[in-house]
């Protein structure tokens, strides 16, 4: 993709200066405000590719700010965020992930990590079908994945619900084909962050709970009671809906 | 005799005790007062023995002769019969035939009280006659009537048994009105020992005397002061702590832009090393208010995790089977992180074993190192104590770990001991409850 885009909201001035003068000379298009206030305005104006928010924050607080973009609309719904938080144990890390965010940097914080952490975040959201390698000469045998009222074009990295097109991100095809080729099995977390692609999700093990809850939010009728992948007690999870795999959707 | 009611209780007795001892006392003085002339006992012995020897003819006068206001004799050829107005004492039987056996000399008697028919239901008052019957030796009975200080004596036998009764009655329901009045101290006794670092007001037991409100009073005003005492420690740590992960957060950011590369690595050391500090000193001043609830958690596996992490098999772990305690998880899992990196630190290697004992579960961490001698065994426990302070800077430590996790032992109600290693080197057992 061209220059991510990147939001930092953060009080403290000094930690602001740096970090938006480290990301810009590392490739990336940096803005930096200090409050939710302001971060909706800029927003407004045009939107972001990702979100660093920091915890504490004058006003408005960062968990605050999260809850309510995520309870809003598209686009702002789905755009990725990192918390920046300082050193705590697991609390904060269960709150930043119950609120929707994607992953999360304790303070202090080496630079070079959390711009490795921004990339992972963007590969998972960048679209998968811009990712689906060309299928070779003439339309060539299919493979497709039928649940629920979904087909699921597994080569060309496509979903499609009742007939229309549902995009899907490189993180929700990743954790798509990891149900889909293990049906009716218990899949753990640990399970699921081997199979997508390894090492993307080490920080925030729990971020897969938040990417399961956007695939359902995409693939079920009623997310909230989800009949197509269910979670099994201890955080394991099952695509229970019958699968029919074939050439044709 | 360390109860207080067991005390009481001994004071109590001790002085009716005494008040009974006083009552016989007095009973006896009076008595001796009245007496006159040797006792009835052997005053009739006297006369047995006379009428025995004396002729039948002079037996008139002799019972004339003897007989006075306050002695009547009587002969007779049957003895007393239920019928004759005479009440049987038993009790002054029983005292008699032990008293006079001697100069009985086998002659069997019995001791009456003299009733007139209106008489018989009262007690036994101090003007009543008694008679003593006394078996003869040729067959006959004699019967010695005595008034004044004689019945005065049994009346007073009677008194005492009275008073006697009267003493365990009223000594038995003291002991129970007592036993009421010291149980809400006990109570509070039992409450006391139960406070923990949650340190909740304690509520004045139901009933209870003034004293022991104050005492509850003064006992939660104290809490109140520890509280907030805590309180303020732990916000005086945790925002220190808070305002230094700013600066190191901006440090840290800063570094990248040092050119020199050796300069910026050593910098960046430097930081971490600061953040480590403070993200004990924090944890540290935390751990005041932790009051997640303690559940179920196997140790073994939480070892497996802790051990896992260092796979070049510096550290190995024995254990025979899963082991559940009561506990935190988080929490445990930093205690056997420290404890394994001190046995790392000190002694190039760390051996975990876990055991049932009981109701507890025991982990041990060994090592091979120098070991703590035993006087400074408790005082490691502190926070901030360090043993190595002779080292430099970069290779000591900060004296934290060991205070954390002696910390998390104890609000886990469990027990943490340091020893020598047999053949050299530390052993570490913690103590903790099985779930």
């Amino acid at each position: 993709m061209a220059q991510p885009d990147i939001m930092i909201v953060e009080d403290d001035g000094e930690i602001g200066e740096l970090l938006r003068d480290f990301l810009a000379a590392d490739g990336f298009t940096v803005r930096w405000v200090r409050s939710g206030a302001e971060m909706d305005g800029v927003l407004a104006l045009r939107p972001a590719d990702l979100l660093v928010l920091d915890l504490m924050l004058p006003g408005e607080d960062g968990f605050s700010i999260c809850r309510r973009l995520r309870a809003s609309g598209p686009p702002l719904a789905t755009l990725p965020i990192l918390m920046l938080t300082a050193r705590r144990d697991e609390i904060d890390r269960v709150v930043g992930l119950e609120i929707g965010a994607d992953d999360y940097q304790t303070k202090p914080f080496s630079p070079r990590e959390l711009a490795a952490r921004l990339r992972a975040i963007l590969r998972r959201a960048a679209p998968a079908a811009m990712m689906a390698a060309p299928v070779p000469g003439p339309a060539g045998p299919g493979d497709w994945a039928r649940f629920g009222d979904c087909a699921f074009d597994i080569q060309a990295r496509r979903l499609f619900r009742n007939g229309s097109e549902v995009e899907l991100s490189t993180g929700d095809y990743d954790l798509l084909l990891a149900f889909v080729t293990h049906p009716g099995r218990v899949l753990s977390r640990d399970q699921l962050m081997d199979l997508t692609r390894g090492g993307n999700w080490e920080a925030f093990d729990r971020s897969i709970d938040v990417a399961l809850s956007r695939l359902r939010r995409k693939l079920e009728p009623d997310p909230a009671h989800p009949t197509l992948i269910k979670t099994v007690r201890n955080g394991g999870y099952m695509l229970v809906a019958p699968l029919r795999r074939g050439p044709v959707p | 005799m360390r109860g207080l009611a067991l005390r009481v209780l001994l004071i109590a007795a001790v002085g009716l005790l005494l008040l009974v001892l006083a009552g016989l006392a007095f009973f006896h003085a009076q008595e001796r007062e009245q007496g006159a002339g040797p006792p009835l006992q052997d005053q009739a012995i006297a006369i047995a023995r006379l009428v025995e020897n004396v002729p039948s003819p002079l037996l008139p006068d002799l019972v004339a002769a003897l007989a006075g206001n306050r002695l009547t004799i009587a002969i007779s050829d049957r003895p007393v019969q239920p019928g004759d107005d005479m009440v049987p004492l038993p009790t002054a039987t029983w005292l008699g035939r032990w008293r006079m056996e001697e100069g009985l000399a086998g002659r069997r008697i019995r001791f009456f009280a003299v009733a007139d028919g209106a008489s018989t239901q009262r007690p036994l008052a101090g003007r009543d006659p008694v008679a003593l019957e006394i078996a003869l030796k040729d067959g006959r009975y004699l019967l010695v009537s005595a008034r004044g200080w004689l019945a005065g004596r049994l009346a007073a036998l009677r008194l005492a048994w009275m008073l006697l009764a009267a003493t365990l009655v009223i000594g038995i329901g003291s002991l129970w009105a007592l036993r009421r009045q010291i149980r809400p101290l006990e109570r509070l006794a039992a409450d006391v020992a139960l406070l923990d670092e949650r340190l909740e007001p304690l509520a004045p037991p139901p009933r209870a005397a003034r004293e022991v409100r104050q005492l509850v009073t003064a006992l939660n005003a104290m809490q109140d002061r520890i509280r907030r005492l805590v309180a303020a420690r732990s916000r005086m740590m945790a925002s220190i702590s808070h305002d230094l992960g700013s600066y190191l957060t901006r440090l840290r950011l800063r570094a990248e832009f040092i050119s020199d590369p050796n300069q910026r690595d050593r910098a960046v050391r430097d930081i971490a090393a600061m953040e480590a500090l403070m993200v004990d000193a924090l944890a540290l001043a935390r751990l005041e208010g932790e009051a997640t609830p303690l559940e179920p958690v196997d140790l073994a596996s939480l070892a497996a995790q802790a051990v896992a992490e260092h796979a070049d098999g510096a550290v190995s772990l024995s254990a025979p089977g899963p082991a559940l305690v009561r506990g935190r998880p988080v929490a445990l899992l930093r205690v056997l992180t420290n404890l394994i990196g001190n046995a790392l630190k000190y002694g190039g290697g760390a051996e975990l074993s876990l055991c049932r004992d009981g109701g507890m579960v025991e982990l041990r961490v060994e090592d091979r190192g120098p070991g703590i001698p035993a006087a400074e065994r408790e005082l490691v426990l502190e926070p901030f104590y360090r043993r190595d302070a002779a080292r430099s800077l970069d290779q000591r430590g900060h004296g934290l770990g060991l205070a954390i996790v002696a910390d998390i032992i104890r609000r886990h109600g469990g027990s943490i001991i340091l020893d020598d290693r047999p053949g050299g080197g530390l052993t570490v057992r913690v103590r903790l409850k099985a779930a």
